[in-house]
């Protein structure tokens, strides 16, 4: 009796621990979020970003001088759709993190652990560089967001192709197809910067380097309904994460389909990667640090850990965002501020992780 | 031994963000410090023969240099300072072997060529080059700043082989680098990217076309093998670009202009000519200035840009030219980023921060693939058959403009019309007098285009030998004000 | 009589352990064999057009100190042929040997087949040390690299080396894990090395990314005392040592019974690895693959004691390395594809293969 006891005792503790995480997670990210409103390179205080808002919301926009002009195309136009890219973003890399970890076994997994950064970037390249792409009738940004998308799923394929020749295939030889993959893309895209125009690989560097300020409201719809696909993917999945945690034999006698199941995971964190990495660039480290500081604050139980890294993730990249806007004069890319970031922590995981058994 | 790993693995982390830091800061503390040198434009040095040997500072070396070397002798002058270039032999003396020296150099040609010492543009100042003298065959960067300059002198005989940085030579403007157009292929390639001219693809030509010099400039990238290059044999000339103080261009024109001299190509003259041509625009120009210098007419303010998506900023060859047509560069001690540091991406999608600068004007310099902005079919004078920029073809001008201002929308200074683009192949002084014309339209100069059309066009007679005919519809420039009517 | 049988036994014994080792010493031969006929076809290879022949009368001729007067075409060639070919020939078996030990010595240390200078983030390590060493003004790029920014090279690369000791093998670490941190850590000092680039000149930008892509177009002589000095140095060290390699890879207790303090060995030989493959990144910048992926073919031949397959390694990756530059000098008259493009793009490949084929056994 007293250890079915310590049992309730426990998991309704981690209950509540869960539900105090969560709380102040979202209001440390509605914090930032209202913060991010009025940063920008041009000072805005925080009363005219209120004002700005209210009056869009009640059509009663009133432009008469420049200085106006600038100041409700930064909050409206500028600000708005990339805290909410970096939110959705930041949801989707930590969410497809965390599964991908738990899919490969290895602490050390991340989204783009398939190859897809480097297949985006190979497609983007192709395009900037020769003007070839996939879909011959389009132009300009829409075709390097498509190319990159659709090269970008190439990796996964390739994955999967072989996972079907092989019946049981490891968790492990997915990780490493996967890094091959990664080097062969990243080796043709690195010739094919260096021996275009220097202004055509000036353009491959920059696109690159990955940023945020890349989505319009126009293309802010994807986002969003990838960042919605991987939430709730990612609830339903991580109820049968937990058995998969258990190990493979274990799992299959408690009547999962272990193959299957990777698989779906693959595809789905594939598919909203891709459209991340299509519209933004690679951002590293977030998809790999988020999953483990949501495992240092409430523990292991997936079906809590999947949502608590989606937050994590959403406060983080936002943060780093908001951060790589102001700092250093012009702005450093938001992949290096995530990575400086990211590192320590990264590092600290290790050392930790050494007492684990992975 | 774990904490010990542990220790060390964080001690060395503490270290690595240490010195990287130090390295950032001690970055943007260079730049600071080379960026100063850069804006003292207002003392321009004086145009002379850099070669020494020519002891008396002017054009050439002839007997009057020997006489003035003997006079110093005989009368223990004092020359560092006066006189630096008596010392012909570059042994930091003046005696009788200078005077000898000299003589030889007089009496060289191309059946007896010697070595001569002469200033050479580093990266970092002046230092000293030899070279032989007179240069019959060489190799050249493709720098289209460059290849000007040889069309001035009319070297394109004895240049060989070029590096080139565009794999697609037919898009080089054939009216400005037609005489060159031979040298711009795979055959006669000597590099791919400009900075390293490759050591075998050199000796291959030195040997086939007898070329004993790779001539060079500012503008051209760093040639970072230039040691293995001296070791071979190959002497390597820097020389000043046009963007630099007029002094030191014409010098730089002067000296390629008499090393290139074989006695009947008239190189020298000619480079005498351009000296002279390009002193009396300098003057002209500063005189008009003298109104913004001292005070009496505002300061335009404004930014260029030359690349698709970015505008220059410090270190920038046209931020140069903009300070130097007597304007206001806000930029002009920003950093750049990303694409290297002399420009900035203004978009990166909505991330417009030009926005945020007070601008009263934005010059676009297009056009890295096409002619001067016009084609004019010879057979019609007068009219346009249409407009190419970027090997795009637009079918009327409002098209063309507003594709290449493309980004610029959003500026309050184009809401108001005040952008004009420019071709960015025109040699800088030219690029600067059209600024200058445009900048100070109606307050130093009549109108915004007459002044600055009528010095391209004599420049394109009087170098390149154009005809009144061609000449007679080309344009350098177009407002926004010509082009899309006056704005509001 | 009767100790016949024994004596017969015994002998029978020595007979196949000398057979044994010889099938591995004729491997070795025939690698140092190919690695020469490669330098041999490596100084014949070049933009400007010499004849087969002459190509070695030259050469020959150099050697006996023959000198010509300067400018004629005699002169150039022979200016071309020794300081650039063979310049270059030499630096790429310094190079291809250096790293393909390194990646070697990893894999023993790690117990990892997926180790290797490229893999763990180290050669991403060295090549920050050189961003830096080139903002703080100690380089230009001009070929001529001093000390201190070989140093700086190698403390940078210390540090991947030491998160890689964190990753020493418990026996529960998945050979998965270490690439995967490789990757991160690789990132991190691209990243880092972006940000300090972002600050220098647009041509130092531009020279540094041909650089990083590993490139030997600016090899001289000058090059060669350093590398060469060091990689033979570590070389050999590590050559000596390897007899306790073979007995770390047989597992932690036993190496231990035998007296070897492991921890301290993977320490000094991690480091000594480090250095050489710092040294050489610093003139030619990052050539991936080599030290993962020549081990692992020697392995395929000769089979894991180290005392062999340290000596086959450092063969095979020179002459692999070899292979690689002469091909990249075909293809391009003029020298325009950087050598690590091409190993990139035969290695990449290569990996997936040897991923794929060894899934049975060691995953």
């Amino acid at each position: 009796m007293d250890k079915t006891d310590l049992l309730i005792k426990n998991y309704k503790k981690s209950q509540i621990r869960f539900r105090n995480v969560m709380v102040l997670l979202s209001l440390l990210m509605a914090a930032i979020f209202t913060v991010g409103l009025s940063v920008a390179q041009y000072p805005i205080t925080f009363s005219e970003t209120i004002k700005i808002l209210i009056d869009n919301l009640n059509n009663t926009v009133d432009i008469e001088t420049y200085d106006d002009w600038i100041k409700n195309e930064i909050v409206i136009n500028m600000n708005i759709p990339r805290l909410i890219t970096g939110m959705c973003i930041g949801l989707i890399l930590s969410v497809s993190g965390a599964i991908m970890q738990i899919t490969v076994r290895n602490p050390m997994a991340d989204p783009f652990t398939t190859g897809i950064s480097s297949g985006g970037l190979l497609g983007a390249s192709l395009f900037i560089a020769y003007g070839i792409c996939l879909i011959p009738t389009l132009t300009g940004n829409t075709a390097i967001i498509v190319n990159a998308f659709i090269f970008s799923l190439i990796p996964t394929a390739i994955i999967m192709l072989v996972t079907s020749f092989k019946k049981n295939i490891s968790p492990t030889m997915m990780i490493l197809t996967g890094i091959g993959v990664m080097y062969i893309f990243s080796a043709s895209s690195s010739l094919i910067r260096y021996l275009a125009d220097p202004t055509k690989g000036a353009e491959i560097y920059r696109w690159s380097l990955g940023s945020l300020g890349k989505v319009t409201w126009d293309n802010l719809y994807m986002v969003v309904i990838a960042a919605f696909v991987a939430i709730i993917a990612g609830i339903l999945l991580s109820s049968k994460m937990n058995t998969l945690s258990q190990g493979d034999v274990v799992a299959t006698s408690m009547g999962l389909n272990v193959r299957r199941l990777r698989l779906i995971s693959l595809i789905i964190c594939a598919l909203v990667t891709a459209v991340t990495v299509a519209l933004a660039g690679s951002i590293g480290f977030v998809g790999l640090v988020c999953p483990h500081i949501a495992h240092a604050l409430i523990g292991r139980n997936n079906k809590l850990v999947v949502p608590c890294a989606a937050i994590v993730g959403m406060v983080m990249l936002v943060g780093c965002d908001i951060v790589s806007k102001v700092i250093l004069t012009y702005g450093l890319p938001v992949g290096a501020v995530t990575a400086l970031i990211g590192s320590p922590i990264f590092i600290y995981m290790l050392i930790k992780s050494k007492k684990q058994s992975w | 031994m774990d904490s010990k790993i542990v220790a060390i693995v964080a001690v060395a982390i503490v270290a690595v963000v240490a010195i990287a830091a130090a390295a950032v800061l001690m970055g943007n503390g260079d730049n600071q410090a080379k960026e100063k040198e850069n804006n003292q434009t207002s003392t321009t040095s004086d145009s002379l023969l850099i070669v020494y040997g020519n002891a008396n500072n002017d054009y050439t070396i002839d007997n009057k240099d020997v006489e003035l070397i003997e006079k110093i002798i005989k009368d223990k002058l004092e020359w560092k300072e006066t006189y630096p270039f008596a010392d012909a032999n570059y042994d930091q003396k003046v005696d009788e072997k200078d005077v000898e020296k000299t003589k030889q150099i007089i009496a060289a040609g191309p059946n007896n060529q010697i070595k001569v010492f002469h200033k050479q543009w580093t990266g970092t100042g002046y230092g000293v080059a030899d070279t032989t003298y007179p240069i019959l065959a060489a190799m050249s960067s493709s720098n289209q700043t460059d290849v000007i300059s040889y069309d001035i002198l009319g070297i394109d005989n004895e240049i060989k082989a070029m590096s080139y940085k565009y794999p697609v030579h037919e898009y080089y403007d054939k009216y400005l680098f037609g005489n060159f157009f031979d040298v711009m292929d795979d055959e006669h390639c000597v590099a791919n990217s400009g900075t390293a001219v490759k050591v075998e693809k050199a000796s291959e030509f030195m040997t086939k076309y007898g070329c004993t010099a790779y001539i060079y400039s500012n503008s051209s990238s760093i040639l970072n093998n230039t040691a293995t290059l001296e070791d071979m044999g190959l002497d390597t000339v820097k020389v000043a670009d046009s963007v630099s103080d007029i002094g030191e261009y014409t010098s730089s024109l002067l000296l390629l202009g008499w090393l290139f001299d074989n006695g009947t190509n008239g190189t020298h003259q000619k480079a005498i000519k351009a000296t002279e041509w390009f002193i009396n625009y300098n003057n002209d120009v500063t005189n008009r200035l003298a109104k913004v210098w001292n005070g009496e007419v505002t300061q335009v303010r404004g930014v260029a840009s030359s690349i698709d998506g970015a505008v220059n900023v410090s270190g920038s060859a046209n931020t140069e030219l903009l300070l130097k047509a007597g304007m206001d560069c806000p930029l002009a001690t920003a950093e750049g980023s990303g694409t290297g540091s002399s420009s900035l991406k203004y978009t990166s999608g909505i991330d417009t921060w030009l926005d945020y600068i007070k601008l009263d004007t934005v010059i676009i310099l297009r056009g890295s693939f096409t002619t001067t902005g016009s084609f004019i079919d010879p057979n019609a004078p007068g009219e346009y058959i249409s407009w190419s920029w970027f090997d795009k073809d637009y079918d009327n001008l409002p098209d063309a403009f507003a594709e290449q201002t493309n980004g610029f929308y959003s500026l309050e200074c184009y809401k108001k019309g005040q952008c004009l683009i420019t071709s960015t192949m025109l040699p800088a002084p030219l690029k600067s007098a059209i600024m200058a014309n445009y900048f100070y339209a109606g307050t130093i100069f009549e109108d915004a285009t007459t002044w600055s059309t009528e010095y391209c066009a004599d420049f394109f007679k009087t170098f390149l030998g154009w005809s009144d005919d061609f000449l007679q519809g080309q344009r350098y420039v177009l407002t926004q004000e010509e082009v899309c009517g006056k704005v509001a | 009589m009767n100790q016949n049988p024994e004596h017969d036994a015994v002998t029978e014994l020595q007979k196949s352990y000398r057979s044994y080792i010889m099938k591995k010493l004729i491997f070795i031969g025939i690698c140092v064999l190919a690695c020469i006929a490669a330098v041999g076809i490596s100084v014949t290879v070049g933009a400007r057009p010499v004849s087969f022949q002459d190509v070695y009368s030259i050469i020959f001729r150099h050697l006996m100190g023959t000198t010509y007067t300067p400018g004629s075409t005699e002169w150039l060639e022979d200016f071309v042929i020794w300081n650039i070919r063979v310049s270059r020939s030499v630096f790429a078996v310094i190079a291809g040997a250096g790293l393909a030990v390194a990646g070697a010595v990893m894999q023993g240390v790690m117990k990892n087949p997926l180790a290797g200078p490229y893999t763990t983030g180290i050669s991403s390590g060295a090549c920050f040390g050189i961003a830096i060493s080139i903002t703080l003004g100690f380089t230009a790029m001009n070929g001529t690299m001093s000390l201190p920014t070989v140093i700086l090279a190698f403390v940078f690369s210390l540090v991947p080396m030491l998160i890689m000791i964190l990753l020493a093998p418990k026996e529960n670490v998945s050979p998965a894990t270490l690439i995967l941190t490789g990757v991160a850590i690789s990132y991190l000092f691209n990243a880092f090395t972006t940000v300090l680039m972002v600050t220098t000149d647009e041509e130092t930008l531009a020279d540094v990314y041909e650089w990083r892509l590993g490139s030997f177009t600016n090899i001289t002589w000058s090059c060669i005392p350093v590398s060469f000095g060091l990689t033979a140095a570590c070389s050999i060290i590590l050559y000596l040592l390897s007899n306790k390699l073979n007995a770390i890879s047989m597992g932690e207790k036993e190496a231990t019974s035998l007296g070897i303090n492991i921890n301290q060995l993977r320490l000094i030989m991690l480091s000594l690895a480090s250095l050489m493959v710092a040294s050489i990144v610093a003139y030619a910048g990052i050539l991936s693959f080599i030290g993962l992926v020549a081990p692992h073919i020697v392995r395929l031949i000769i089979e894991g004691d180290n005392r062999f397959v340290i000596p086959g390694a450092a063969a095979f990756g020179a002459t692999f390395l070899l292979l690689c530059d002469v091909g990249a000098r075909i293809l391009s008259d003029v020298d325009a594809i950087p050598v690590g493009v091409i190993v990139s793009f035969v290695g990449a490949p290569l990996f997936l293969y040897l991923i794929i084929r060894q899934s049975k056994n060691m995953w």
